[in-house]
């Protein structure tokens, strides 16, 4: 699947290719952001505080070395955390369809 | 037996007269009194109204028993301690003492039944009183025909002795059962087989009442169910329920039916939601980049109204749930996190590599592991991060499971893993951004296109591609903000070189046709040779072959404040978030023109109030009432004042024309107070020329469009 096949793919499951290209490319940001932002948002909420501040501290050196071991230590299952996220933000999505003031 | 020779052996047992201490005659006659009691006592302990012995009669007994029978002395204290509790519990009496008898009772019942000899030679019973067990487990159908037969033999050669206490434990418990039942407190059931050792009243109580509850409980959240479904039916009476039998009540509980005005109504406010939510997401990207805003709301022009609603609807939705995630942040602690992601993933990432990120997310989201591997090992496969977190969580996986890793494991260890990268480097200072995702994402201040770039510099013609899409595509995805920053203009004038240079030798950059502007579907165009000519490239950004924007050259174009329309007199329309991009044409912004004359900045305050007046005062009548406009609430109102509103949020809110919650509202809040500021703005756009900044408030572009138009020409402003 090359860069323009991928684009139509992911453009057609959003429901937008009546949308012209820079419209498109405004909202497969902006929910890529969106993503980004969940999944950072469910790694570092299960931190508590004194292991945040650890990652600040370990970040400003960039040593790979102590990230991974730091991650591995205080996020264990990171990944199975990251997939429920995907999903729950994925299903988010879906669902926004939905009338808003249910969740107002 | 009759009571005369009762008595003589009680009189005997007593040592009053008799002499038959314990002889064998004596002892079996004792037997069966107390076992002809115990019978009585356990058959039916609580109707038992008349004990068969008086408390006197049964210490005679136990004095007579003592040192020869103690495990009679066993069964009366646990008959004692039995109906002692039974006594409390219906009383509800002391509890300390309650479990003091219930302890007594397990402890008596162990001392009866002691574990180590079941299954053995086992527990001394007496034969009645196991007869009559084996009666009622008979009838209880508790026991099977082979242990029935089993005990039948053991009493028969067992001389008093049961072979195998614990068929006598299980004829006992299914006795005890049954006298349970004749109490009335719990009807007769088929009991199931008595595998386990004796259950306790207590026991037997607690699961009586927990059953009684659930049956409640169940009762009480079918009829609420049932009522919840009819319609019409009316509103039950409150009933007092568990915490827990309330939570499942509520779980399930139907929502009503709305009506279509209700339908209509949410759906309106939905659609208002989202269009506020639209008009964020544009400012969002406004401020962090002008000249793409100017791009989108140029395109966004000439669309169908169906195509502005999906834009609009989509966008919306998307924006919406951004401001959710930060909300949560900022609960959580983390906005300035999460905002940094953002940030990172905003300006860092080139569009079209954004594609291909999305979709891995949104693949592996949906449990497409592989296309979400696929697509996140292209593009982050070399990167320092993503290899860290894969090899992380393939550790884990090998220790967690003793195996290596399944393709399925390794496509959505790889697909987290490059998600997480983009989380965790975004979090890192900049000066690592390059260190971890450089060799596959170009920093907006790269000189050039990195050599390992992932990006691929040939490009696949699909339908509607031209070699000129597809060089912008190319320069979109090796340079990322560096380019898209650049003014439309600016990008056409790029774009075009890089097409001039393909169409001076199609076939050179792998066309099959000679002519650059005959491009067939799935025919390939290689840009590698034009984007690593570092001279070619840093000339078009440096300026030299065209003009490089400043800073006011990417202003955003105003908003269409789409008034003209509008005849005179009538209440202008809501306006909606559309933009009119700054034409060819159009006004750009001045440079700054400092206030240093204090004629002009005085004249300027003093036209500001004029306008300001025009547009919010009242004159009254005969000089009663007159207002001004800039000591009016609306204006000047700390919270809801125009004065101190940002322009942005002014053109972004949409007060409802009816007062939802029937109190009158100021300002920003208010209708018809807010189409007068719309107006205002308007105007001083249309007269001036000139454009609001991000962030500016009402009262600072008013003086800022007086002072820049009295500098140039020193006159007031046509209000």
């Amino acid at each position: 699947m090359n860069d323009q096949e991928l684009r139509v793919t992911l453009v057609k499951e959003l429901g937008i290719e009546e949308l012209p290209d820079e419209a498109q490319d405004a909202i497969v940001s902006k929910l890529g952001e969106v993503i980004l932002k969940s999944v950072t948002l469910a790694i570092f909420e299960k931190l508590p505080e004194e292991a945040r501040q650890e990652f600040d501290a370990i970040s400003v050196t960039g040593d790979q070395a102590r990230i991974q071991e730091f991650l591995g230590r205080t996020v264990p299952d990171m990944d199975l955390l990251m997939e429920e996220e995907l999903k729950k933000t994925l299903l988010a999505f879906r669902e926004g369809d939905q009338l808003i003031s249910d969740s107002e | 037996m009759d009571n005369t020779l009762e008595r003589q052996i009680l009189d005997s047992a007593n040592g009053a007269g008799g002499s038959m201490e314990t002889s064998p005659e004596a002892l079996r006659v004792i037997e069966d009194l107390i076992a002809s009691a115990d019978k009585a006592a356990i058959v039916t302990p609580a109707s038992a109204e008349k004990p068969f012995a008086t408390p006197e009669e049964k210490e005679e007994i136990r004095s007579a028993l003592k040192g020869k029978e103690d495990w009679k002395e066993v069964d009366f204290k646990l008959e004692e301690a039995f109906n002692e509790l039974k006594g409390l519990e219906r009383s509800q009496g002391d509890p300390a003492r309650i479990k003091e008898l219930r302890t007594k009772i397990d402890a008596l019942k162990e001392q009866k039944f002691p574990s180590e000899v079941r299954g053995g030679r086992g527990t001394k019973g007496n034969p009645d009183e196991i007869k009559g067990a084996i009666e009622a487990a008979k009838q209880e159908t508790t026991l099977s025909p082979s242990s029935d037969a089993q005990l039948l033999k053991s009493l028969e050669t067992g001389e008093g002795f049961v072979a195998g206490g614990e068929e006598a434990e299980k004829a006992i418990a299914a006795l005890i059962e049954k006298s349970e039942a004749a109490e009335g407190e719990k009807p007769a059931e088929p009991s199931a087989p008595v595998v386990a050792p004796l259950r306790s009243n207590y026991e037997a109580a607690i699961a009586r009442i927990e059953e009684r509850e659930a049956a409640e409980r169940e009762e009480a959240l079918a009829k609420n169910l049932k009522e919840a479904l009819v319609p019409g039916a009316p509103t039950p009476e409150p009933v007092v329920l568990q915490a827990e039998t309330a939570a499942k009540i509520e779980e399930p509980r139907i929502r009503p039916v709305l009506s279509r005005e209700e339908m209509e109504k949410i759906a309106a406010k939905n659609a208002e939601t989202r269009e506020r939510a639209t008009f964020s997401a544009l400012n969002k990207i406004n401020e962090r980049n002008p000249a793409e805003a100017e791009k989108l709301l140029k395109v966004m022009g000439p669309l169908s109204v169906e195509q502005k609603a999906l834009f609009q609807n989509v966008l919306g939705k998307v924006e919406l749930q951004d401001q959710k995630v930060e909300a949560a942040a900022e609960k959580k602690g983390l906005l300035d996190k999460v905002r940094k992601v953002g940030e990172f993933w905003n300006t860092k990432v080139p569009k079209s590599l954004k594609y291909t990120i999305a979709a891995g997310m949104f693949a592996a989201g949906g449990g497409a592991w592989a296309a979400g591997y696929v697509v996140t090992s292209r593009v982050l496969g070399g990167a320092g991060m993503f290899v860290t977190l894969d090899t992380l969580f393939k550790n884990r996986h090998e220790k967690r499971t003793g195996g290596e890793r399944s393709k399925t494991d390794e496509a959505r260890h790889a697909a987290f893993a490059g998600i997480g990268a983009m989380a965790v480097v975004a979090l890192l200072p900049a000066a690592f951004h390059e260190l971890f995702v450089g060799d596959i994402i170009p920093t907006a201040g790269a000189a050039a296109p990195h050599e390992a770039m992932a990006a691929s510099y040939a490009e696949t013609a699909q339908a509607g591609d031209s070699v000129w899409k597809l060089a912008q595509h190319q320069l979109e995805a090796h340079y990322g903000e560096r380019f898209t920053s650049l003014s439309p203009d600016q990008q056409r004038v790029f774009i075009d070189a890089v097409k001039d240079r393909v169409a001076t030798d199609p076939q050179h950059f792998g066309m099959a046709s000679a002519n650059a502007d005959t491009l067939g579907i799935g025919e390939k165009v290689n840009f590698e040779e034009i984007f690593k000519d570092k001279q070619f490239m840093e000339d078009h950004f440096s300026g030299t072959s065209h003009h490089v924007a400043t800073p006011h050259e990417v202003m955003p174009g105003h908003m269409n404040l789409d008034l003209a329309a509008t005849p005179e007199g009538e209440a202008p329309g809501p306006l909606t978030w559309e933009r009119v991009p700054v034409g060819e044409n159009a006004p750009t912004m001045p440079q700054e023109i400092a206030p240093t004359d204090p004629g002009i900045v005085a004249a300027a305050q003093k036209t500001t109030h004029d306008f300001v007046n025009n547009i919010f005062g009242t004159k009254g009548v005969f000089g009663f009432g007159a207002q001004d406009g800039m000591n009016t609430i609306d204006w000047k109102d700390p919270q809801v004042g125009f004065a101190n509103q940002s322009v942005d949020k002014v053109l972004g809110v949409h007060p409802s024309s009816v007062s939802e919650d029937g109190a009158r509202h100021f300002g920003i809040e208010d209708y018809s107070a807010h189409q007068k500021a719309l107006t205002a703005l308007k105007q001083v756009a249309e007269d001036t020329g000139v454009t609001h900044r991000p962030g500016e408030t009402m009262l600072a572009y008013f003086n800022r469009a007086a002072i820049e138009t009295l500098s140039k020409t020193p006159t007031t402003l046509n209000v």
